[in-house]
């Protein structure tokens, strides 16, 4: 849970501070006020990065040189978060007292499930989006995945740049698909386990999504229950046979930054979908069963940040989830346009902002 | 800000800034430290510059940098003859003898395959590995490479190179901190890496 954030200089703030409450936060304000800054805010400072789609170096505040966010925490892996970043790049990233070199090493200490407009991405988008969204979920359960990510990002690169050249011994190329198969398979096998986790949520759809039965698939030349051996048999497979498009295309054709993850409604892929709003309760199915899952493999619940759902979902699905959120003993941060967008009920627990121009108003 | 120097001293604190980790700043700092201290001691500087410049050559065995070739390594008939470690840099070979642990060769590759960096097989001292396993009575080939994605990938190339052959190819076993660098282990780290090597 968070307890308090302060911003400095970051996009609209110039100096804020927010105190949270223990389950409903609703954030209120005009558009452009700084009601999306401020989730962007809870969520860079949890994982160093935006869910939002824009370069981090918008993100000090005009005029200014770094921009700074510092937070308290109950329940997550690190009571106090604190950084700052300054065109130039990381000034300080700190938990707990002690300073981070590494980003891997500090992300992830708070968990956050995120659900924003841009989020529809994950339907309409390319499959880039979806692995990333699979990566980052995975690397929720089990944090080794985003090192085993980078470890395979890199062979990746060091191949492709093989590739590149006009001549290469064959034992040099064989060496780096071997390595590549190797850490391929366990960012497959990563995936396809968080598949399965969501999987088994999702079969329990809860009755405000709908009752169309999500699901989603791992797009690969794999079987869910291949083991580390078998899909690195299969990748170093499907590389050789490729070998000779591969040197004519220059590029590494198979692995698992070319797989996709089909989201399936009543078993049919998502993209056909026409209406938006089905796309939207899709969304909501799978961010509530990552909300799950994070729940029954941590024993916790993760900080939820709503974006302009107000927009996205109708009234009654509105009040389901919120209910159903609320039945958890959830905490959320939601923004919104107008009050009534959100139906709440006022409760000691229950905490409406004012958002307008910079400045956040209890 | 050199600029308003003479130009010696803008020369030298030029020099001494392409030195790894070393700002303009700090060179300035370095030149002038030469600049204010003895004659004498400025004058073994640039002798010892030199020095290593003239007389250090690379073994013709093991590519380790020496003054006498082969290496006194090379050269010490108490070391075993049937065990090569092979480390990616000179100071590699400073940081595993340091731990006393290991009485057999080395073989130094000067780098590791990093195709980015246009860095193959050719650049590196490896068909000279193959030789030496070829022609002598070499039982176990330990690759001590970084554990990162470079030192990982040119230890099974060099497995795989050497399969056909009679020996056996271990890895320094996972006491290693994943992306590390050798130099920056302490001894105790690398001895027991050493113990626990495995076979690729
Ligand atoms: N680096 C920055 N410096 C100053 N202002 C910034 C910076 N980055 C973004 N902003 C401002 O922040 C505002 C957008 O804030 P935000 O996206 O949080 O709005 P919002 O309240 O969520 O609005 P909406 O209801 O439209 O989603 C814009 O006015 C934008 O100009
Ligand atoms: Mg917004
Ligand atoms: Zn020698």
């Amino acid at each position: 849970m968070i307890k308090e954030i302060v911003l400095e200089n970051f996009r609209n703030y110039e100096e804020v501070k927010v105190s949270f409450n223990e389950e409903l936060n609703i954030f209120c304000g005009q558009n452009g006020q700084g009601k999306t800054n401020l989730l962007e805010a809870v969520y860079f400072l949890g994982m160093l990065s935006s869910f939002r789609k824009t370069d981090s170096t918008q993100m000090v505040r005009q005029g200014e040189n770094s921009f700074s966010i510092s937070g308290h925490f109950e329940g997550a892996d690190a009571a106090a978060l604190s950084i700052e970043k300054s065109h130039n790049g990381w000034k300080k990233i700190c938990a707990d007292g002690s300073n981070y070199k590494k980003k891997l090493d500090y992300i992830g200490k708070v968990r956050m499930v995120v659900f924003s407009p841009d989020e529809m991405e994950l339907i309409q988008g390319s499959p880039e989006g979806r692995r990333r969204y699979l990566d980052r979920a995975y690397f929720n359960v089990y944090h080794h995945h985003l090192r085993q990510l980078k470890i395979f990002r890199r062979i990746l690169k060091q191949r492709n740049s093989l590739l590149k050249k006009d001549a290469f011994r064959r034992q040099e190329i064989n060496s780096w698909s071997e390595k590549l198969a190797y850490a391929g398979a366990r960012v497959v096998k990563g995936r396809m386990s968080m598949t399965a986790l969501l999987n088994e949520k999702l079969d329990k759809s809860h009755p405000f999504i709908g009752r169309d039965k999500v699901s989603l698939q791992y797009m690969g030349a794999f079987n869910a229950d291949d083991d580390y051996e078998k899909i690195e048999a299969k990748l170093l497979a499907s590389l050789f046979k490729l070998r000779k498009e591969e040197e004519q295309r220059r590029i590494t054709l198979a692995g698992p930054h070319r797989d996709d993850i089909a989201i399936l409604v009543n078993g049919v892929i998502a993209k056909s979908f026409s209406s938006r709003g089905e796309m939207r309760s899709v969304l909501l199915a799978l961010k509530t069963a990552e909300t799950e899952v994070y729940r029954s493999v941590w024993g916790e619940t993760p900080l939820t940040l709503l974006d302009d759902v107000a927009s996205e979902l109708d009234i009654e699905r509105r009040k389901a989830l919120l209910s159903f959120l609320r039945q958890k003993g959830e905490q959320v941060l939601i923004t919104t346009t107008e009050v009534e967008n959100i139906p709440f009920e006022r409760s000691s627990k229950d905490s409406l902002f004012m958002v307008s121009e910079g400045k956040i108003l209890h | 800000m050199s600029g308003h120097f003479a130009k010696p001293i803008v020369q030298l604190i030029r020099e001494l800034s392409r030195f790894p980790g070393i700002g303009e700043k700090t060179a300035t700092r370095l030149a002038f430290h030469i600049l204010k201290s003895p004659r004498e001691e400025a004058l073994s500087l640039a002798n010892s510059i030199i020095a290593v410049k003239e007389q250090i050559k690379l073994c013709s065995v093991c590519y380790h940098i020496t003054d006498i070739d082969p290496c006194a390594i090379c050269r010490d008939s108490h070391r075993e003859r049937d065990i090569i470690c092979v480390v990616e840099g000179p100071q590699d070979v400073a940081s595993i003898e340091k731990t006393g642990e290991f009485k057999g060769r080395y073989h130094v590759l000067h780098g590791v395959l990093s195709p980015m960096d246009g860095v193959g097989p050719d650049d590196l001292r490896i068909d000279s590995l193959v030789k030496r396993v070829v022609d002598g009575d070499v039982k176990e080939v330990i690759v001590a490479t970084n554990p990162k994605v470079e030192g990982e990938t040119t230890a099974l190339y060099i497995a795989r190179l050497l399969k056909p052959f009679d020996v056996k190819v271990t890895r320094l076993a996972q006491g290693l901190p994943m992306g590390g660098e050798l130099e920056y282990f302490d001894e105790a780290t690398i001895s027991k890496a050493l113990e626990g090597r495995r076979v690729i």
